[in-house]
């Protein structure tokens, strides 16, 4: 194993400073997904900066109007567990609460989700240069795919892995991201980034920024669900997720977000589904018209197609059950 | 590996009653001289201990961690060895540097292979040892290996194909020179009986299906691994291994010095499942290099093989692509049966699957059963739990229930109506009722809601084998506590407190009187486990030598007691007169009677001799639930149905039944080694991708033993470790065609094949 030094901080700013001071430094929370990288001599740091100890990012706060603020260290098993988050953001608890096992929620942070790379089995073999490694091939392409993307590939086509990105960005959440250059809030929906843009990235976190905090704008008047397609009931991704929270106005959906999980590089908002939804009434025909358009323009590879039509079934579901 | 139905001579012959206690029925055995007359139906109901639920006697050592498994042994001055594997399919290798891998402070030992083909990407090329796990592994990233690659095929059904790479040239194909090897499918090997076209020609109806299963491997919660210590010319080895003897023979021969010299010692295993009956491993001598590594290092060396190279080389269960056709009547009397099947063990042999078939339905006149191996560059296979079986089953039982559907007929009666074994046939009924049979669709798939409940059954079958090459040892010293030594070891069966039910009930004390002591080579010889053959083959050694030794302590008793010896009894921890049981002695002040320090008796096991049915029984029924929108499935609850004639421990038996049926689930609907066709090596080498059931996975699991004599040896005893695995994939595909009207051929049931099998009955419809 690759020898680095572990620098402890206690304030962001501290964090900031230990990243910059030293050239190939990265941050740790939970350490779920960097030690993972690390046993697999995917990255090779000289120093992991870690921020678990950094105080303030810990809290899940709800203000007077129902606004979310959730710190980055805050685990899924507490995002999952919150009575606040339950009632006013069920799609997020969920998410979190299904989220890999009881061990691994305690441990992984809300934060450490949202920027985990990706689990395609070629970019987690060190044995395969892939391109998400540096590579010139993505080798799934013609290799084995099943579980790879039907929407946003290439030049690679690993799905984006985090469960809790798909409801957030379906609640319209925001990211904020501490950096050199001062502190920025992105909307989650556009902080995440298609292969073609960069494929070793998946997400626009700057240089020496840090994910501070999680904010989602109120939803008491929202109806929102969120569902997975898995192979086993326990400890597994997903191989197809949907989050929906839609708006009502008079009988009628006034707006909606429904965004797809493990069937694209990033959180997948399946516009067409949106708006073939506005403005009719939630029911089954808005639901099936819904899941009919949500695998608009979805490419499936020679392994995935059956991920084609657990959108259709996925979204038809998630919204009928809103109605 | 039938067994010899005749004991040697001279032998002693005894009635028993034998068969179901439901049906008994006489029977006359010819046991070896000295043996005892055998527990049998008459014995049953005076049982004290036999049968009973006792907890394993390690059970608390394992849930608070304190069992030591190989993984946990640390030793003064230990160093750690790696293994370093091919990263090729295949190829050979040019050359191996270790240069900078030895320059690398903290490494005091390298070993590299002579060999230089390589077959299978993970097959040894060399390995280090070095002071701390961490400098192995950046050690073994040190060696540089140029290897010359060449063309390689990943997969059972593009081995088959034309101008598919050739695995092995000729002559070099594991499975003997006279086999017939057509590129690289070699076979078939031929079995049967009758005239199956006969038999098709007077069948009402037919049908003819292709399954297939992919390779599946062992997933040992515990890896591979040992730790070597040599003093002097004396070597101690600690392995995770299911037979310490089996090791101890491997690597004396390996490493040339005399057995005398070898010690093996397995205290605890974490799982082993067929793949730990080599010294090493199917596809790795990484035993062997550990010694060698640290005979070289003069330090003891520890080296457990990782996740990874786990899933590469040290075994897994073949696939198979399997066609049977079934010919029967209109009332469902089969006529025919024509099995054929391709089974890839990867690089080795010994890929056939034909055991049920031939088997089951016994009474089927015209049997053409047809098994050939096909070879891939990827690891050998090793045994696994009942290997061949539950691949073999999956296909026949499944097709059985193709049958039914057209003839119109339950599936239960079907098998009913077939039915060759008077043990399974009085399996049925219990099984029945604990899954409620009447439940089930009428017409498959005939219920609303996307959610969808069936029920389905399947049959297996297994053997009688047992090892006559047994000897167990008894000490009772004369504070009263009592001691077992078996140098077989636990697979995790509870074999300690299997051994101490049996001598409690010739004793006449508890279970928990007695301590055991397993998996060393310095006690005396017991069987590898493998075969279901543990528990069957050491109790009757049990139970000779304790009787040996309660017939010593009945001396010294006796003559406490002013009594004869022959008069006495032992029975609730007393010795006393049968005939007058106030005269008695506490077990333990019989003992106090002793004129030396301990009674210490050895007793052979004796060969085994005719038994009631050579074959094990078993029939198992699963309920599902099928989401027909998305194609997951959950299992809801199994029912399993076996016999092992009369059963030790009721509480760790049903547990293994129980461990076969979630192994089996988690076979049926997960597991699946893939391979990538381009690179050739697995994408899945790991427990994330490479799916097992989890606990959330989890559904009701009943087992239901049904006892049986008699199993040719004193204490009735029968393998029961491997059989309740055969029937659990053919029973959960079975129930997803109930619960949907789907037909699963392809396993995993994963929802991608689901849904392509609810597109397809769709389509039929």
């Amino acid at each position: 194993m690759h020898n680095f030094e572990l620098a402890k901080a206690y304030t962001t700013t501290q964090a900031r400073d230990l990243l910059a001071e030293k050239p190939n430094s990265i941050l740790k929370a939970g350490g779920i997904d960097v030690i993972d990288h690390l046993k697999q001599h995917l990255i090779a740091p000289n120093r992991l900066v870690d921020i678990k100890s950094v105080s303030g990012l810990d809290d899940i706060d709800v203000d007077r109007d129902g606004n979310l603020r959730i710190g980055a260290l805050v685990t899924l098993a507490r995002v999952a567990a919150d009575e606040d988050i339950k009632k006013d953001f069920p799609a997020l608890a969920q998410a979190c609460g299904e989220a890999a096992s009881p061990q691994i929620r305690n441990v992984a942070t809300i934060g450490g989700n949202l920027l985990q790379r990706p689990r395609c089995w070629y970019y987690r073999l060190e044995s395969y240069k892939c391109i998400k490694k540096g590579g010139d091939t993505c080798f799934a392409i013609a290799g084995m795919n099943r579980y790879n993307v039907i929407f946003g590939g290439g030049p690679a086509y690993p799905p984006h892995p985090s469960s809790a990105a798909v409801p957030l960005v379906a609640y319209g959440a925001s990211l904020v991201l501490e950096g050199p250059e001062g502190t920025r809030t992105v909307p989650a929906g556009e902080f995440f980034v298609l292969p073609d843009v960069d494929p070793e990235r998946e997400n626009t976190l700057g240089e020496g920024e840090i994910l501070t905090e999680i904010r989602v704008p109120a939803a008491a008047g929202k109806k929102s669900a969120y569902a997975e397609v898995r192979e086993r009931a326990g400890f597994d991704w997903p191989v197809v997720s949907a989050a929906v929270a839609v708006e009502e106005d008079g009988g009628s959906v006034k707006s909606a977000r429904i965004v797809l999980g493990q069937v694209a590089t990033i959180p997948w908002r399946a516009t067409k589904a949106e708006e073939a939804l506005v403005g009719q009434p939630l029911g089954a025909a808005s639901a099936e018209a819904a899941g009919q358009a949500a695998v608009d323009g979805a490419e499936p590879m020679t392994d995935n197609g059956y991920k084609v039509d657990l959108v259709t079934a996925l979204v038809r579901r998630v919204v009928a059950s809103l109605a | 590996m039938p067994q010899e139905d005749k004991a040697q001579e001279p032998s002693v012959t005894f009635k028993v009653k034998a068969g179901l206690p439901s049906d008994p029925q006489e029977m006359e055995v010819h046991a070896a001289e000295g043996d005892l007359k055998p527990w049998d139906l008459e014995s049953l109901p005076g049982f004290q201990h036999m049968g009973k639920p006792y907890p394993r006697f390690d059970g608390p050592l394992k849930v608070t961690g304190r069992a030591r498994y190989t993984y946990d042994i640390k030793l003064p001055g230990m160093l750690y060895g790696r293994m370093v594997g091919a990263t090729i399919p295949a190829g050979t290798i040019v050359s191996i540097d270790t240069t900078k891998a030895e320059a690398l402070p903290g490494v005091k030992a390298v070993w590299s292979t002579e060999s230089k083909k390589v077959r299978f990407a993970g097959q040894d090329v060399a390995a280090v040892a070095a002071v701390s796990p961490e400098v192995a592994m950046d050690a073994a990233r040190l060696v540089e290996v140029t290897y010359e690659e060449k063309p390689f095929i990943h997969e059972l059904r593009a081995a088959m194909e034309d101008g598919a790479p050739l695995v092995f040239t000729e002559g070099e194909a594991p499975g003997g020179e006279d086999q017939r090897v057509r590129g690289n499918v070699a076979g078939p090997r031929r079995g049967g009986r009758g005239n199956v076209a006969a038999g098709f020609a007077q069948a009402a109806a037919t049908i003819e299906s292709t399954y297939y299963l992919p390779v599946h491997t062992h997933s040992c919660l515990e890896t591979h691994g040992v730790v070597a210590h040599w003093e002097g010319e004396q070597l101690t080895v600690y392995s995770s291994t299911q037979g310490v003897y089996a090791t101890r023979e491997g690597l004396a021969e390996a490493l040339e010095t005399d057995r005398k010299n070898v010690r093996v010692i397995c205290e605890h295993m974490g799982g082993g499942f067929g793949s730990k009956l080599s010294p090493s491993a199917t596809g790795s001598a990484f035993a062997m290099v550990a010694c060698k590594l640290a005979k070289k290092a003069g330090a003891p060396v520890k080296l457990m093989l990782d996740r990874h190279q786990e899933q590469l080389c040290t075994g897994n269960a073949p696939s198979a692509q399997i066609t049977v056709k079934i010919g029967a009547k209109k009332d469902g009397t089969l006529t025919a049966v024509e099995y054929t099947s391709y089974g890839s063990a990867g690089v080795a042999g010994g890929a056939g699957t034909a055991g049920p078939a031939n088997t089951l339905y016994a009474n089927n006149p015209n049997l053409k059963v047809e098994e050939y191996a096909v070879f891939t560059n990827t690891g050998p296979s090793a045994p696994l739990r009942a290997p061949g079986h539950s691949q073999g089953a999956f296909a026949l039982e499944s097709a059985m229930d193709e049958l039914a559907e057209k003839l119109g007929i339950d599936p239960l009666e079907l098998r009913k109506k077939n039915e060759s074994s008077p043990i399974r046939a009085a399996e049925y009924d219990p099984g029945v009722k604990a899954i409620g049979w009447e439940r089930r669709n009428k017409k498959a798939g005939d219920t609303p809601g996307p959610k969808k409940r069936g029920i389905g059954m399947a049959n297996g079958n297994w053997y009688v084998f047992a090892n006559p090459n047994v000897t167990v040892e008894v000490k009772i010293h004369r504070d009263g506590s009592v001691e077992l030594f078996s140098g077989s070891q636990d697979i995790g069966t509870g074999f300690r407190t299997a051994m101490a039910v049996v001598a409690a009930e010739e004793l006449g004390i508890a279970p928990t009187d007695i301590t055991s002591h397993v998996g060393d080579t310095q006690y005396p010889q017991g069987p590898s486990s493998g075969g279901s053959v543990t528990t069957n083959s050491v109790a009757p050694a049990v139970r000779l030598a304790a009787n040996e030794a309660k017939k010593k302590l009945f001396e010294v008793a006796a003559k406490a007691l002013d009594a004869d010896p022959g008069e006495l009894k032992s029975e609730g921890g007393k010795v006393f007169v049968a005939a007058d049981p106030a005269r008695a002695l506490s077990f333990k002040e019989a003992a106090s009677k002793m004129p030396g320090e301990v009674i210490d008796c050895s007793a052979d096991r004796k060969t085994q001799y005719e038994t009631f049915r050579r074959d094990l029984a078993g029939t198992q029924f699963a309920e599902v639930e099928v989401d027909t929108e998305t194609g997951e499935v959950r299992v809801l609850k199994m029912v399993s149905v076996n016999d092992c004639g009369f059963p030790v421990n009721s509480l760790t038996a049903k547990n293994q039944v129980i461990g076969a049926m979630i192994q089996g689930v988690s076979w049926a609907l997960l597991e699946d080694r893939i391979v990538d066709p381009n690179v050739g090596t697995m994408v899945n080498p790991n427990l994330e991708a490479y799916k097992i059931l989890s606990p959330k996975d989890m559904f009701e699991a009943e087992s239901i033993l049904v006892p049986q004599a008699n199993l040719g040896n004193n204490t009735s005893v029968a393998g029961l470790g491997e059989p309740p695995i055969v029937p659990t994939l053919g029973a959960v595909a079975n129930a997803i065609y109930n619960a949907t009207g789907a037909r699963l051929r392809e396993l995993p049931m994963t929802p991608d094949r689901v849904l392509a099998a609810l597109a397809e009955a769709e389509g039929r419809a």
